[in-house]
């Protein structure tokens, strides 16, 4: 969209030019630090001042250039979080062509302010998005911002190419704070010293970066989170929401919100005959502690409310008691004030969740966390993991979201880093068993059965419990694989029990099962299955290899052969055994000729193996693929 | 989560079709109106508060096992209240809903969403817990639980979840929503995705208010009139219920779910204004079109008088131009140079003609009626057509009411031949509309108004040719060439733009449109007929690609090199909705392989045809042996576009005897071994036998 510019904008547009000569116009450079990215950090200075423990301030110039429109979002669209305890001060933005000549300014009909609430049921953080695309590449927007903070928990952290990978011609922080005040750093990815300045009783820390190349993700790499270069800061002392407390040590954060958390694990009375009566009768602590864990998932649901301290501070059980929802502190806070009233210790644990999440420096103590979970340590010592916000998880199993990672546990003393456990290659079971009739026409009648354990239980309660007829039925099409059938019978089990192993059944008739060749039928081996992914090919792996999740698949297939069809050739057996995962398929005929069985195991470890193993990892998804695609041929007696 | 829109998308309507200067004057003028309470009024069955035993008691719903919640009652009360300045409608609703598993708490979380200067008021929840006791639990909404957001330009949203929600529980809340609309009332929705077991909607306003009420799928439901005196006023009441309503649910291949929703809605038609003076307001289809033409939105802004347009077209068409080379000029003018920034929903122009000239972008209204202006402006006869798109569902010729439609078109009369334009994309000639805009019907706007019918039709062909050599280890090298027409090559002129801006090459959108399968690798060498869209599509690529394992001496050979349909695109074995292609197509597959010299082919299928009952889908193969040459050939036509639910087992059962044909293989005997002659020589005695056995069973189904 081109719009006029008053002239008085023009002269005053006319003068920023003159003060910054040949401001961001297009030159040989940026495309060399381009390097054939659709867009280009050119600065990014960030300044960011202490006043004190509770208040600092914010600003923000990044520079950016789009050379086409891949690069248009992350140009030309800014979102910056305000509200709570952020108040945003000045956004302003200046598209400029490629001579570097200023052609538009941000206008109020450019922005916007919203709500989120994509995240959390309510949340007092909004977002202000400001959009300023340009007509032609390439171009450039400047964009400048202030957020003053009122209440702080912690520094930020200093990503140049911002949240994501983008290259960068140069970047800059300033840290300010008064000279008395420590500060920690923790550089990843980043050589750079900083210089050190002092005035008036002020100390600023400055670091800058020039010529960062564009990440690139590699195929089964980690998060780029944990590879892009990035300054960690640390702060001993902060204040928000009238509330004090120590970063410069886990105790310190651990004892913070365990102060938050205080007077909150009340029951009201009516709740305490509740958890009494649930723990009636009940021959261990194991038990109850499971019994409340299976009331708390089916009387209550997830609701994220997030605001003013209640980021950070839990509703009280009362709360969650009456209204029956909460958050995950909530719900945490509730099922360890059950727990409490029957007598058994539980413990919040704050942890940063998801699959790809970053790893804990344990000696960089830091507000780091996304997510609590709740730790309870039976009188025998056993300890039980309980993941509080989903009604489907199994009883003391964590998965992927959280496992295998340092977290901080909350004490009353204050706190420590625990390390949750690490799951498995068999605890997440994939089980498949069949018997295919076929008929001469390629199709065939199939008894399948199917079982889950682990992630994949999750999964596949999460597709099928509450769920309209077709959906459970457009499932089974997705899972069995096959180009098509009727169902015969299907057979759910009970899905509201919730069993910690899912057995799930269905009668099949399919049209097209064995692809026909004349008079031979070729009969594939895995049919009740998805393909395996197999890794693209690379070429010079540099990054090192997460293969995830463990999992395992188990599967036993039973092909019973049309009348008067005998076999002609049947793939060779495959093993496969390597640090990481083993394979093994065979396809045996019965003694009387009359059917072929299929074995098959894959076992696949959620090893994080150095580049070179990249190679070799998809190697063995390629002869695993190989192996599934595989077929047998019978043939009708001529 | 429930989202409740309060006429959001209607404002433009109201500039639109009235000003509201008159209404005001004409009230001042009118008798003095005193202002009405807060509406006291209760649907019939249902009271806050009150609910029956056998409602907390219920277990499970066997009408519908696929039931989460049922809604017990819905009730919307709206009322236009004469009792300030300004008319306000003030709608109350109050919705009770049992909860039966955890996937219905979906329906205790509310989002009411609304326009800058609208209010929502008397928020108010509470939600009944059976307990084992005489009484059961109950827990209120609080209020610092009901929360109010900015969300976008202008508008703003009240959002809540109800407390103590559990299966079994019964929820209930209420609240009112006030604006100044009152040109429509409604629309009242009877049907959602969960049982609705009573749904009533009652409308009250003054008598002096006529309105034409527009009704969908509504035969079963109970409609009562009648007149109340409030203070003074004369007030008509008309009510609306339904019971025991069955729920509403997605299925692929339907136009929209909108098309078979019970509902109902009124228009403002007249009111009588001071001195008895009627004051039309909409009422007629003639006056709806005289109502569009003056319109400030869009008549007047299409009429071609603008001075930009009239200068734009000097620079599009020739003085020696005829008419339908000045219409191709002035729709390629439009299609590419100004772009279409995705929205639709709105017949009126968003801003003067002029600025949407000048910014080279719009919205569809923006540029089709941008197109009518040049159009005239270019002494082209045309005139507009407003149709409401698939997705937005059927238009109701009974009700003249500019609300129902979503999308405007452009009927243009360059000579005896009539086209009708849409300019919204690039890569799409004249001859062929929007899939969207395919609705089959339209209204036109001009001095002679009325509603027309059209129908897709240009074809839509999509022709893949694979000529190569099989090597013995099963691989085929050689070229592919692709062509397609009609819509499959609009999308494939998508699809190749889009490639292009995202960096991407095009052999991924060759891969796709030819559907080809894992071990094929493409390389596009040549590509044509993207610029000219009156041309197909052609392209054309080196190609490499697994098509066949080895078992032993025998080869297993995929004549459909891994582009055969290998899936049922319909999976569920039943169905409620018709199935809506929306145009009619056409697949084509040719391939030649070289076989490896002295490869015996000793039995290749048979040839084979496959029609539905009525022919509205056929599909043919033949796969033959020329010398060295394998031969293989299939098309697929889909020859009408709606298949209704009594059909579609017959259409399911087609697509899987289509799988079934291109997923066979054929075995080639590379060793010529001592068994595969003497059996290539009895295959031709036996095709021929097979071929007439197969064909009557496939096709007299």
């Amino acid at each position: 969209m081109i719009r006029l510019v008053p002239l008085v904008a023009v002269w005053v547009l006319a003068l920023a030019a003159e003060a910054q000569p040949a401001a961001y116009g297009i030159t040989p450079s940026a495309f060399v630090h381009a390097d054939g990215a659709a867009a280009l950090v050119r600065d990014y200075d960030v300044e960011y001042v202490v006043d004190g423990p509770g208040r600092a301030t914010q600003r923000v110039r990044l520079v950016m250039t789009a050379f086409g429109p891949a690069g248009r979002e992350a140009v030309s669209r800014l979102v910056v979080p305000h509200g709570g305890f952020r108040r945003l001060r000045r956004l302003d933005g200046v598209l400029r062509d490629a001579s570097g000549e200023a052609v538009r300014e941000l206008g109020r009909r450019d922005v916007q302010d919203r709500a989120i609430t994509s995240v959390s049921f309510q949340d007092d953080l909004q977002i202000r998005e400001a959009e300023l695309p340009g007509d032609a590449y390439p171009y450039t927007v400047e964009w400048t911002y202030e957020v003053e903070h009122r209440g702080v928990l912690s520094w930020p952290e200093w990503r140049p190419q911002r949240s994501g990978t983008w290259p960068v011609e140069q970047a800059s922080f300033r840290l300010s704070v008064p000279s008395d005040m420590p500060v920690r750093t923790r550089p990843q990815h980043l050589d750079a010293e900083p210089t050190v300045t002092e005035a008036g009783r002020r100390t600023t820390y400055a670091w800058s970066v020039a010529s960062v190349p564009a990440f690139e993700p590699e195929p089964l790499g980690p998060g780029w989170q944990a590879q892009t270069p990035t300054l960690f800061l640390g702060t001993d002392v902060f204040e928000i929401g009238g509330t004090r407390g120590r970063a410069d040590s886990w105790e310190g954060l651990g004892a913070w919100y365990a102060q938050l958390s205080e007077g909150r694990t009340v029951l009201p009375e009516a709740a305490r005959g509740e958890v009494r009566a649930i723990a009636a009768g009940a021959d261990s602590q194991r038990e109850v502690v499971r019994r409340l864990y299976d009331h708390l998932q089916r009387s209550t649901r997830y609701v994220s409310v997030q605001l003013g301290l209640g980021g950070w501070q839990t509703y009280d059980a009362e709360y969650v008691f009456e209204r029956r929802y909460g958050d995950c502190k909530a719900l945490v806070n509730y099922l360890q004030a059950m727990l409490a009233e029957v007598g058994i210790a539980a413990e919040p644990v704050l942890i940063y969740a998801g699959e790809d999440a970053p790893a804990l420096d344990p000696d960089f103590p830091r507000n780091a966390f996304n997510h609590v979970i709740l730790r309870v340590e039976l009188d025998s010592g056993e300890v039980i993991w309980l993941e509080c916000t989903s009604s489907l998880a199994a009883f003391g199993h964590l998965g992927a979201f959280t496992e295998d990672r340092d977290a901080l546990l909350v004490t009353a003393a204050g706190g420590r880093l625990v390390r949750t456990p690490r799951s498995h290659a068999a605890d997440h079971l994939v089980a498949r068993t069949g018997t295919v009739r076929l008929d001469p026409s390629g199709g065939a009648e199939i008894e399948a059965g199917w079982q889950y354990a682990g992630d994949p239980r999750v999964d596949v309660l999460y597709a099928l419990t509450d769920r309209l007829g077709s959906d459970q039925e457009r499932w089974l099409h997705d899972t069995a694989g096959l180009a098509g059938f009727d169902i015969e019978a299907f057979d759910l089990g009970d899905l509201a029990a919730r069993p910690d192993t899912l057995g799930i059944g269905a009668t099949l008739r399919a049209a097209t099962f064995a692809r026909r060749a004349g008079r031979r039928l070729l009969i594939p081996l895995r049919p009740l299955a998805e393909d395996v992914a197999v890794p693209p090919e690379a070429d010079g792996r540099v990054q090192p290899v997460h293969l995830g999740t463990p999992y395992a698949e188990r599967d036993e297939l039973r092909l019973v052969l049309p009348e008067g069809y005998t076999v002609e050739a049947l793939p060779e057996a495959v093993v496969l055994e390597t640090a990481f995962g083993r394979f093994a398929q065979t396809v045996t005929p019965t003694e009387d000729g009359t059917a072929l069985v299929v074995r098959r195991t894959l076992e696949v470890d959620g090893a994080a193996l150095p580049p070179e193993a990249y190679e070799d990892v998809r190697a063995f998804f390629l002869a695993v693929a190989r192996a599934d695609a595989g077929h047998a041929v019978i043939a009708a007696e001529s | 989560m429930t989202y409740v829109y309060t006429r959001i998308l209607r404002r433009d309507v109201i500039q639109s079709t009235m000003s509201l200067y008159r209404i005001r004057y004409a009230l001042l003028l009118s008798l003095l109106v005193c202002g009405s309470d807060d509406l006291a009024a209760q649907c019939n069955e249902l009271s806050w508060g009150r609910v029956p035993d056998e409602h907390l008691a219920m277990e499970s719903f066997p009408d519908d096992p696929d039931a989460n919640a049922v809604v017990l009652a819905d009730c919307g009360l709206e009322e236009v209240d004469l009792g300030s300045y300004e008319p306000k409608v003030k709608l109350h609703r109050h919705r009770r809903v049992k909860v039966l598993t955890e996937g219905g708490y979906d329906l205790g979380t509310v989002v009411i969403r609304f326009r800058e200067g609208d209010r929502v008021s008397r928020v108010r929840g509470q939600t009944f817990v059976p307990t084992s006791g005489d009484e059961p639990r109950r827990v209120e909404l609080s209020g610092d639980a009901i929360y109010t957001n900015e969300v976008g330009d202008d508008l703003h949203e009240v959002r809540f979840t109800l407390p103590a929600l559990e299966p079994g529980a019964v929820f209930e809340y209420s609240f009112i929503v006030e604006n100044d609309n009152f040109v429509t009332l409604g629309p009242w929705t009877f049907q959602g995705r969960e049982p609705t077991l009573y749904s009533e909607y009652r409308a009250s306003f003054p008598r002096r208010f006529g309105y034409v009420t527009s009704g969908q799928q509504i035969a079963h439901v109970e409609s009562v009139q009648d007149q109340t005196d409030r203070f003074g006023e004369n007030y008509s009441e008309a009510s609306w219920v339904a019971r025991d309503v069955p729920a509403l649910r997605e299925e692929p291949y339907v136009t929209t779910l909108a098309d078979y929703e019970m509902r109902v809605e009124l228009q403002l038609r007249e009111y009588v204004g001071g001195y008895g003076r009627i004051v039309p307001v909409l009422s007629t289809w003639p006056e709806v079109a005289e109502t569009l033409l003056e319109s400030d939105r869009f008549g007047r802004q299409s009429d071609g008088r603008s001075r930009a347009v009239r200068r734009q077209v000097e620079e599009l068409v020739g003085p020696d131009d005829d008419a339908v080379t000045r219409m191709e000029a002035v729709h390629d003018f439009v299609r590419t140079s100004m772009a279409w920034d995705g929205y639709d929903g709105s017949v009126f122009m968003s801003d003067r003609v002029e600025r949407i000239l000048e910014n080279r972008a719009g919205d569809s209204a923006d540029l089709n009626l941008l197109l009518l202006g040049l159009l005239r402006a270019a002494d082209v006869p045309a005139d507009p057509v407003v149709i409401s798109t698939r997705p937005h569902g059927r238009a109701m010729m009974e009700y003249p009411m500019v609300t129902q439609f979503d999308r405007v078109l452009v009927l243009a009369r360059p000579g005896d031949e009539m086209y009708l334009l849409d300019a919204t994309d690039p890569g799409r000639p004249f001859t062929l509309l929007p899939v969207e805009a395919l609705s089959g019907q339209g209204f036109l706007v001009s001095s002679e108004p009325q509603w027309i019918e059209f129908a897709a039709n240009a074809s839509t062909q999509t022709t893949t040719a694979v000529t190569g050599t099989l090597a013995p280890d099963g691989t085929l090298s050689g070229t592919l060439a692709l062509r397609l027409s009609g819509y499959d090559a609009v999308s494939m002129r998508r699809e190749l733009r889009e490639a292009a801006a995202d960096g991407a090459a095009a052999s991924e959108a060759a891969s796709e449109a030819a559907e080809a399968g894992d071990g094929m690798n493409l390389t596009v060498t040549d590509v044509r007929g993207t610029d000219d869209v009156h041309e197909p599509v052609h392209m054309e690529a080196d190609l490499t690609a697994e098509v066949a394992a080895g078992v032993g001496e025998t080869l297993y050979l995929d004549p459909f090199t891994t582009m055969g349909l290998d899936e049922n695109p319909f999976k569920l074995q039943e169905r409620t909705y018709p199935v809506d292609f929306a145009y009619p197509f056409t697949r084509t597959y040719v391939a030649n392989i070289t076989l490896p010299a002295g490869a015996v082919t000793d039995d290749l299928p048979s040839p084979l045809q496959i029609v539905t009952p009525d022919g509205g889908a056929t599909y043919v193969r033949s796969i033959g042996r020329l010398g060295d040459v394998l031969q293989v050939q299939s098309r697929l036509q889909i020859r009408k576009t709606v298949f209704d639910s009594a059909e579609y087992p017959a259409l399911r059962d087609f697509y899987d005897r289509v799988v079934a044909s291109e997923t066979e293989v054929v075995a080639v005997g590379l060793g010529g071994g001592e068994a595969a002659v003497p059996e290539a020589a009895a295959s031709e005695d036996v095709a021929p036998e097979a071929d007439a056995a197969e064909t009557p069973e496939e096709g007299g189904r």
